[in-house]
């Protein structure tokens, strides 16, 4: 098992445990479920920019609701810092996990139980507002993670939106986790080693015949 | 997904899973099955109800899918599908066919759902196509009597300023229509859960050809920009063999005489310009001479009718020169016919020159028309030396004028080229301007808010 970024979690390829590093080495914590497969134009190891930063898909988690299911795409930027590129419904979101303080009021089990739809909260000094609460499972794994909802269970996802295309989560399951960033533009990402989709070419072509 | 699957049978045409279905010995075969089990593309449920395969188009990011064959409606956002709503009979003719593929804007799409939507209050309906493509994501097509708007989702919407008309991106939008919009049906894909009756609050601000429609339903607010589409783009595109024809003018649709009103505008004010340096050039350059001619006396026995004046030496090369007739006309009239003769070429430059005042009262007052002077201009006339030769007529009677006083101004500014010039420069750009405003009428006559301005 050979680890491209310095993520704590990653599922073998091969016999599909979910390993975390501790201290003394690696880990298993049990099986999880190959990611099912789905038409995204991304795989492990398509590369791409971010504010010109560039990154590597090294992980995978597919996530299910009620109502559908989007990919969290684990980006290993060259700087060793570690992002969540989210694929949902032809848009695309980068977030960076940020601590509980970047928020006010600051993040806590209370504020965090508290929020409903439309209220607002202040990131990084700008308002935020609260456009989706939902119950939110996994259902698959793949790759290197910087963090895994499996050993946690079930989560309440808090989506936020902010002024132009800002975006936030929140993850509230045992723990509270925030992830702040924006919307990102297929073609700003400048995307490299795309999966090969059958049938659609990148950019304009004739139409397939 | 292989060829087939990305082109599947439409019309008649029936594959041999959808002609022999099978009798529920697999329900929903494919959909549990691991991802190494079958080839990575080839992505077929079956459906529920009737047991065709089903091709799912934008697999992952769909919710919601519609068997191609019994239209039943499929929940596919779990892993175990589910049937949202059973249908028997093939739904309303659609203007796209699902999984159509066709380019616009450079992009190649493919058609994977369909609603229709109607107007609460006035029943009025219209078609809108969800567009796939998994390098640029969704897009919509709509169609609404015989025109099509490709549409997408605004993400940023601090973007978007409303006030009394609405501003994006550098456009102005001006408020066209508000209404209640429910859905009347659905097939196909989509990534969401759309369901027949569902409703959303709609308002319409256009900048043609683009067009920002808002949508407000329960539990969101979404703007979706539309960019107005020529009928032939979409028709080759999508190699639709017919759609009906335009009968109206669409909220966004482009002014056909804007557009040729742009492209002339430069040429008319450059026009414009050049005729006015050879106005204001020409008045610089003449030097308006004027000469006392003396008068022409009516002759009092026949045979005096022809009476001359001069020699005028007029230097000015190629000029234009006015003659004035005055005559104390009383209800009469004056009519002078003549000639300027080069004397040693013989060169003649002749004019007609007649005019008429009439007055008195009626029942409506005092009325009086006509004028007791009139004006010829002899114009290209050659430096040289000149005579003028002058036949004169009036009216017989009392009121009969003995003379009338001629004046020659030599090198005058001709202002019938100009007036004329300017005529013919400004006529098509009139008639596109006409056109243009009768377009924006018609546009603003289906709107139920503004009118045109």
């Amino acid at each position: 098992m050979r680890f491209a970024s310095a993520a704590p979690y990653a599922v073998c390829a091969y016999c599909r445990s979910l390993l975390v590093r501790r201290d003394a080495g690696l880990e298993s914590l049990g099986r999880v479920a190959a990611v099912p497969e789905d038409f995204s134009p991304l795989q492990l190891g398509t590369s791409g920019e971010f504010d010109r930063r560039p990154f590597t898909l090294v992980g995978r988690i597919r996530k299910v609701w009620s109502e559908g299911s989007w990919n969290e795409w684990c980006a290993h930027f060259g700087d060793g810092s570690l992002g969540w590129l989210a694929e949902a419904q032809g848009d695309l979101v980068m977030t960076f996990e940020r601590g509980a303080a970047t928020m006010r009021p600051p993040l806590g089990a209370s504020t965090a139980t508290d929020l409903m739809p439309a209220s607002f909260v202040a990131l990084d000094g700008q308002r935020f507002q609260v456009s989706d609460i939902k119950e939110v499972a996994c259902a698959g794994a793949e790759g290197e993670l910087a963090s895994y909802a499996a050993d946690t269970g079930p989560m309440t996802c808090i989506d936020l939106r902010g002024p132009g295309l800002a975006f936030a989560t929140i993850e509230r399951s045992d723990a509270l986790r925030l992830f702040v960033g924006r919307y990102v533009e297929f073609a700003e990402c400048r995307f490299s080693h795309l999966k090969p989709m059958d049938g659609w070419t990148l950019g304009s072509s004739p139409p397939a015949r | 997904m292989s060829a087939s699957g990305a082109q599947p049978p439409r019309g008649s045409s029936t594959p041999a899973g959808a002609a022999a279905p099978p009798s529920g010995a697999h329900p929903a075969a494919g959909a549990q099955a691991p991802a190494s089990a079958q080839p990575r593309e080839a992505k077929a449920v079956r459906c529920p109800q009737c047991g065709a395969p089903i091709a799912l188009r934008a697999l992952g990011q769909s919710v919601m899918a519609a068997c191609a064959y019994c239209h039943s409606q499929i929940d596919v956002s779990q892993p175990e599908i589910r049937l949202i709503q059973a249908y028997h009979e093939r739904e309303e003719r659609l203007h796209l066919a699902l999984g159509t593929r066709g380019t616009l804007g450079g992009q190649i799409f493919e058609v994977i759902g369909a609603m229709q939507r109607c107007d609460v209050a006035s029943d009025y309906r219209w078609e809108e196509y969800l567009l796939f493509n998994p390098f640029v994501g969704f897009r919509w097509l709509v169609y609404d009597a015989g025109h099509w708007n490709l549409g997408r989702t605004v993400k940023d919407t601090s973007k978007i300023t409303v006030l009394s008309d609405l501003f994006y991106e550098g456009h102005r939008y001006r408020k066209f229509n508000q209404g209640r919009a429910v859905v009347t049906w659905v097939v196909g894909e989509f990534y969401w859960r759309v369901k027949v009756g569902d409703r959303a609050e709609t308002t319409d601000y256009v900048a043609p050809p683009l067009m920002l429609s808002r949508e407000k339903s329960d539990d969101e607010i979404t703007w979706t920009l539309l960019q107005y589409l020529e009928p032939d783009e979409v028709r080759s595109a999508f190699q639709i063999v017919s759609s009906p024809p335009r009968t109206s003018v669409s909220p966004n649709q482009t002014n056909p005489a804007s557009a040729a009103w742009r492209s002339v505008r430069p040429v008319m004010w450059a026009a414009l310009a050049a005729s006015l340096l050879i106005q204001i050039g020409s008045a610089f350059a003449t030097r308006g001479v004027q000469y006392s001619v003396g008068t022409y006396d009516f002759p009092r026995k026949p045979g005096e009718e022809t009476q001359v004046y001069g020699p005028f030496s007029l230097p000015a090369h190629r000029s234009v020169n006015e003659l004035t007739a005055t005559a104390p006309l009383s209800n009469n009239w004056v009519e002078l016919n003549g000639s300027l003769v080069e004397t040693t070429t013989g060169q003649s430059f002749e004019f007609a020159n007649a005019f008429e005042y009439y007055y008195g009262v009626d029942g409506d007052g005092a009325w009086s028309e006509g004028s007791t002077q009139g004006t010829s201009l002899l114009s290209a006339v050659p430096a040289g030396t000149y005579k003028l030769i002058v036949d004169g007529a009036t009216g017989a009677g009392r009121n009969q004028p003995t003379s009338v006083a001629l004046a020659l101004r030599h090198d005058v500014l001709s202002w019938q080229n100009f007036w004329l010039a300017l005529t013919l420069i400004l006529s098509y750009p009139a008639y596109l301007l006409f056109r243009r405003l009768a377009f924006e009428r018609e546009r603003w006559s289906e709107s139920d808010l503004g009118s045109h301005r």
